[in-house]
């Protein structure tokens, strides 16, 4: 399965990068999470490293780097070779030159304020002479398309520019290798879209080898990565191949499937179509071709139009927002977040709030919890004005979960951040104790009550934080980005959390830039450009509107995609946005590729 | 007093050598420390601003709202001198305050409002970047202090966030609604945690990645952009040095000049 | 895996040398006390405007915190003297009424924590010697202050309550509180990296 090690000096070619039963353990954990890891990788590879949540990929990107255990502390057991030198043994920034790597948040990746100081960055590190920094800057530079960018600040780039700007950073240093750690987690599907493209371009020309950590695998399937490592929960490497025969078969696109990993939309549709012999396809166009092959999957397509969640909430409304307008000062003047929005949520609907960066989402909300000063509008729940009532009031009729949930902890222990709340109100202690233990068992924060909150997993931290919010029983629900920089699995789980309390009859609201969320979950769709609200309606209608997903940073889901491949090479298939439409025809079929893709 | 985030407006102080610039400053920090008058002090501001005004364009505007704060400090400063320092005493509505305290007070006040002036113009002059290139540099400030510093600068916006987000969440749960000093302190303090904690995690993440481009490297550093010190650096050095002397000289031969170089004030 | 030999040979390794987490902590810490410092402006004005001189004298402390919570968390040479430094500069670059001969107070008062410190060689930092460095602190600014803020102008029997509250400033402020601060922050797991962290752990 491993690729074997080849004794070294006796080959040919040399792995350029080697693994040689890695072992290593985190100091404030008795676990280790990798073990025994073995492998090879050869010049020009693309490497799809994979596996469950849990920081295994993440650490095995770090010691290819050299960063562990130089520069984090772990016990590494085991070996690292880059170019035949031992990481473990190599002097500090001679692995630099070899290796660069790109993490997935961009803001806490910059040393300098410009784009050109950035990129030089590395270069003065490690004493290139001055008078070759330029051309080596501007090549960096023009490798990602930056090039007319160059004395920019960098906070006022996207974030898909940020990303390139890093990107260009590491290259300037030359490196032979290349490790992106989820480059893409944190941000909205175009920009993301926009750094893959230059990372393939990259890839194209041959002289790189690549090794990329991503969960989600339509971004590197197809042309991206040609082989795929698959980590266990436990640290182990349990598939190590080519990726088309790691995918194309159905047994091990199973194996796949149940390590947690999401697989690509191609292989998942066919799955669930009950596809079985052959290989399955990678791609949008190997898909089409055979979905135009196979009439009897086309038959089985068209009826599943129709048959979706035909979710029409008929509660009463519980949050009525009216013509909202807000605005702040900020550097640049008076910047107007909010322009006469209005909005109702009913008793049992789930609300996406859509938007690019800077388009009001998160402004939307705090006003939906009468957070911030509003210019004109008012908002009301449950026929109680917030903005009259009060933080206080508001906060037992609206529970606002903030995208990071840290930022409302205020207890030393999960039990105490619990009872905080009913404990301010006056409640007996045997009631609040009886409320902890309910919470804990409810939100799987059993075992932790004694923990700090600060030392949860992210998982953990926003289950309780949403346990947090719905102490005082509110009528809605306000979530900004849950979903944020987590993998389709722990998204999937927590979205089904959701609904299960939007079904009990809370009104909820969503502001995210997940495509998969608002395809899957949401009743209804809010789109917000620049302040303005473009749309409000049904999912299916904002998703098929190529207008308003270019105006919010969005793209098309990509089952959309693959069926308009499909039509492209003559398949009669309805034009689907989501999987939900889908297993509703599946019924008695094999939907449980469906099932892990959705949670 | 805001930060002014990024006031990049070319001026002849602009291109001057920030070390230089900072040595400049502090002459005349240092000069103005010596001098305990009310009126000298006037004139060290009034030098800043037309400093601002010409060398940096900066507007006047500009210099009054930051100075806002600054001044308000020294306001109380005024008072507190007049309350507590020895010297004969006058009855002033229920208190017993001494002239000469006031006049003390009000020229610690200037004093202070005109080193925020010279300060705020050297500010508006610099470029952050330039300012550690030219610390590493001129200054020999190590690079493995000042580079981390640049790092950690670019936090501000994002702790200006983070602040903001944490009072939010925190009035959400109840808290905000004690009226009183103590409550309100205690408040303070306790956002302290989850602000550092984001800080800080957010800063071992910076560190790796300055390791991932070679920074634990420790070789001779190299400069992408060199921060010279030129014949006008120094013109600007020995300029300074001959005004913070000028208008000592001024105030001395209006008769108004009192510096304290080792015993008490005349 | 590791046993009790191994932890110790590890700690004593990273005493030797500063690592790139250390010296952006350390900036990082300096640059949050430098946001407060603007941030509480507010704070400023009600303390030194009610309490004159003697509000001036209390609030002492808060400005060596940065500096001695660097050194408690990092708990090597120069923490200290680094995080003052930074902190002075940031107040000065965000229009401290002091100038920047308040660079001059930061080092000098780096140095007095670093002295104190150093006297126990970094590994001791109990609530005796952060106490201890705060006070000390206080001490060696005084000279220079006592010229920079005019206070030979004021009644000997009030500079006296004056010293006094500046020492306790020091002690409490300068000392008890980073102390305090750095053990809430430790108790979140997010200095496990750092030597607080690693003198909290239990060995494996």
């Amino acid at each position: 399965m491993a690729h074997a090690h080849p004794p070294v000096g006796a080959a040919p070619r040399q792995p350029i990068l080697c693994a040689h039963d890695l072992g290593v353990r985190y100091l404030t954990r008795r676990l280790p999470v990798l073990r025994g890891v073995t492998f090879g990788i050869e010049p020009g590879e693309r490497v799809l490293l994979a596996g469950p949540s849990g920081g295994g990929k993440s650490t095995l990107a770090l010691c290819l780097t050299g960063l562990i255990p130089h520069s984090i502390d772990a016990d590494l057991s085991g070996a690292v070779y880059v170019e035949g030198t031992a990481t473990a043994s190599a002097p500090p920034g001679v692995l630099a030159e070899r290796v660069g790597i790109v993490f997935q948040d961009p803001t806490s990746q910059f040393t300098m304020l410009t784009v050109e100081d950035e990129v030089a960055f590395g270069l003065e590190n490690l004493g290139v002479p001055r008078s070759a920094m330029p051309e080596r800057v501007a090549a960096a530079l023009r490798a990602v398309g930056l090039e007319d960018r160059a004395t920019w600040r960098i906070d006022r780039l996207s974030g898909g520019q940020q990303q390139r700007v890093v990107l260009a950073a590491a290259l300037a240093m030359r490196p032979r290798v290349l490790v992106l750690d989820e480059p893409t987690a944190q941000l909205d599907p175009r920009s993301a879209s926009e750094v893959y493209r230059h990372v393939r371009m990259l890839a194209e020309t041959g002289e790189m080898t690549l090794v990329v950590v991503e969960h989600d695998l339509d971004k590197v399937v197809p042309g991206l990565a040609t082989r795929g490592l698959l980590l266990s929960a436990e640290g182990r490497v349990v598939a190590d191949e080519p990726i088309g025969a790691m995918l194309g078969s159905a047994e091990r696109a199973e194996r796949w499937g149940e390590a947690g990993v999401a697989l690509p939309c191609s292989v998942a549709l066919a799955r669930a179509l009950g596809v079985r012999e052959g290989s399955l396809p990678l791609g949008n166009e190997a898909a089409g071709r055979l979905l135009a092959a196979r009439p009897d999957l086309q038959k089985l397509l068209r009826a599943a139009v129709g048959r979706g969640r035909a979710r029409a909430p008929s509660g009463p409304v519980v949050l009525a927002a009216r013509d909202l307008w807000q605005q702040y000062r900020g550097p640049a003047g008076h910047h107007v977040a909010l322009r006469g929005v209005s909005l109702e949520v009913r008793a049992g609907e789930l609300v996406a709030v859509v938007g690019a960066n800077g388009s009001g989402k998160t402004t939307l909300l705090r006003a939906l919890s009468a957070l911030v000063r509003l210019e004109r509008g008012s908002v009301v729940v449950d026929g109680v004005d917030l903005y009259r009532a009060g933080p206080r009031q508001a906060a037992r009729l609206v529970a606002h979960v903030f995208q990071n949930p840290e930022s409302g902890f205020v207890a030393n222990t999960v039990a105490d951040e619990i009872a905080y709340g009913p404990r301010a109100l006056g409640w007996r202690t045997d009631e609040v104790a009886r409320h902890v233990e309910t919470s804990l068992d409810r939100f799987g924060l059993r075992g932790l009550a004694r923990a700090n909150p600060f030392t949860l997993s992210q998982g953990q931290k926003r289950r309780l934080s949403v346990a947090v919010a719905l102490v005082l029983g509110p009528r809605a629900l306000l979530l900004d980005e849950p979903t944020f920089g987590q993998d389709r699995r722990s998204a999937a789980a927590l979205m089904e959390g959701i609904r299960a309390l939007r079904d009990r009859g809370l009104g909820v609201v969503v502001a995210t830039h997940d495509i998969g969320l608002v395809a899957e979950t949401a009743d209804r769709v809010v789109a917000l450009a620049s302040g303005t609200m473009l749309f409000d309606g049904p999912p299916h209608e904002f998703l098929a509107n190529d207008g308003l997903l270019a105006a919010t940073g969005q793209e098309r889901p990509a089952l959309a995609r693959l069926l308009a491949a499909a039509r492209a090479y003559g398949a009669d298939v309805p034009p689907l946005v989501s999987w939900c439409d889908l297993a509703a025809s599946v019924e008695e079929g094999e939907h449980d590729a469906v099932r892990a893709l959705r949670g | 007093m805001t930060l002014f985030g990024h006031y990049e407006v070319d001026s002849w102080l602009r291109r001057r050598n920030p070390t230089a610039k900072l040595a400049a400053h502090l002459v005349l920090s240092l000069l103005l420390t010596a001098v305990f008058d009310p009126l000298t002090p006037l004139t060290f501001l009034v030098a800043a601003l037309a400093l601002g005004r010409l060398g940096a364009r900066i507007p006047v505007r500009l210099f009054l709202t930051a100075l806002a704060p600054v001044a308000l400090l020294g306001a109380s400063l005024v008072l507190s001198y007049a309350l507590f320092a020895t010297g004969s005493r006058s009855a002033w509505g229920p208190f017993a305050v001494t002239a000469q305290g006031a006049i003390i007070g009000l020229s610690l006040a200037e004093r202070g409002v005109a080193i925020a002036a010279f300060t705020l113009v050297f500010v508006l002059s610099t470029d952050p970047t330039s300012l550690v290139r030219s610390l590493v540099q001129q200054a020999r400030l190590p690079a493995h202090i000042a580079y981390p510093a640049l790092a950690a600068y670019r936090f501000l916006p994002l702790l200006q966030d983070d602040y903001e987000t944490i009072r939010l969440a925190r009035r959400l749960r109840g808290q905000g609604r004690q009226r009183g000093p103590l409550a309100a302190l205690r408040e303070r303090v306790d956002l302290l945690v989850p602000l550092l904690v984001g800080a800080i995690r957010r800063a071992e993440r910076v560190a790796v990645a300055m390791d991932s481009r070679g920074f634990a490297a420790r070789r001779p550093r190299t400069h992408y952009r060199l921060t010279p010190f030129e014949a006008a650096d120094a013109w600007m050095l020995a300029g300074t040095v001959a005004l913070g002397g000028g208008l000592l000289a001024l105030s001395a031969t209006l008769g108004s000049l009192r510096l304290w170089l080792g015993g008490f004030p005349t | 895996m590791a046993t009790v030999d191994d932890w110790e040979r590890r700690t004593a390794a990273h005493s030797r040398r500063w690592t790139t987490r250390d010296a952006v902590l350390v900036a990082v810490l300096a640059v949050v006390f430098g946001f407060l410092y603007i941030q509480w402006v507010p704070v400023w004005l009600a303390v030194r405007g009610l309490g004159a001189q003697v509000g001036q004298e209390a609030l002492f402390g808060f400005w060596l915190a940065a500096g001695v919570l660097a050194s408690y968390i990092v708990r090597r040479p120069g923490a200290a003297l680094s995080g003052e430094f930074l902190a002075a500069l940031a107040e000065v670059l965000f229009g401290s009424a002091a100038g920047t001969p308040l660079l001059i107070t930061g080092i000098v008062q780096g140095l007095g924590a670093e002295c104190v410190f150093g006297a126990r060689r970094w590994r001791d930092y109990s609530l005796v010697t952060v106490l201890l460095a705060g006070a000390v602190t206080a001490l060696v600014a005084l000279p220079w202050n006592w010229y920079r803020l005019g206070y030979f102008t004021l009644n000997p029997g009030f500079l006296l309550v004056l010293v006094v509250v500046r020492l306790l400033s020091g002690a409490l402020l300068g000392g008890l509180f980073p102390k305090l601060l750095g053990d809430a922050l430790a108790r979140t797991g997010v200095l496990a990296g750092f030597a607080l962290g690693r003198a909290r752990q239990t060995p494996v």
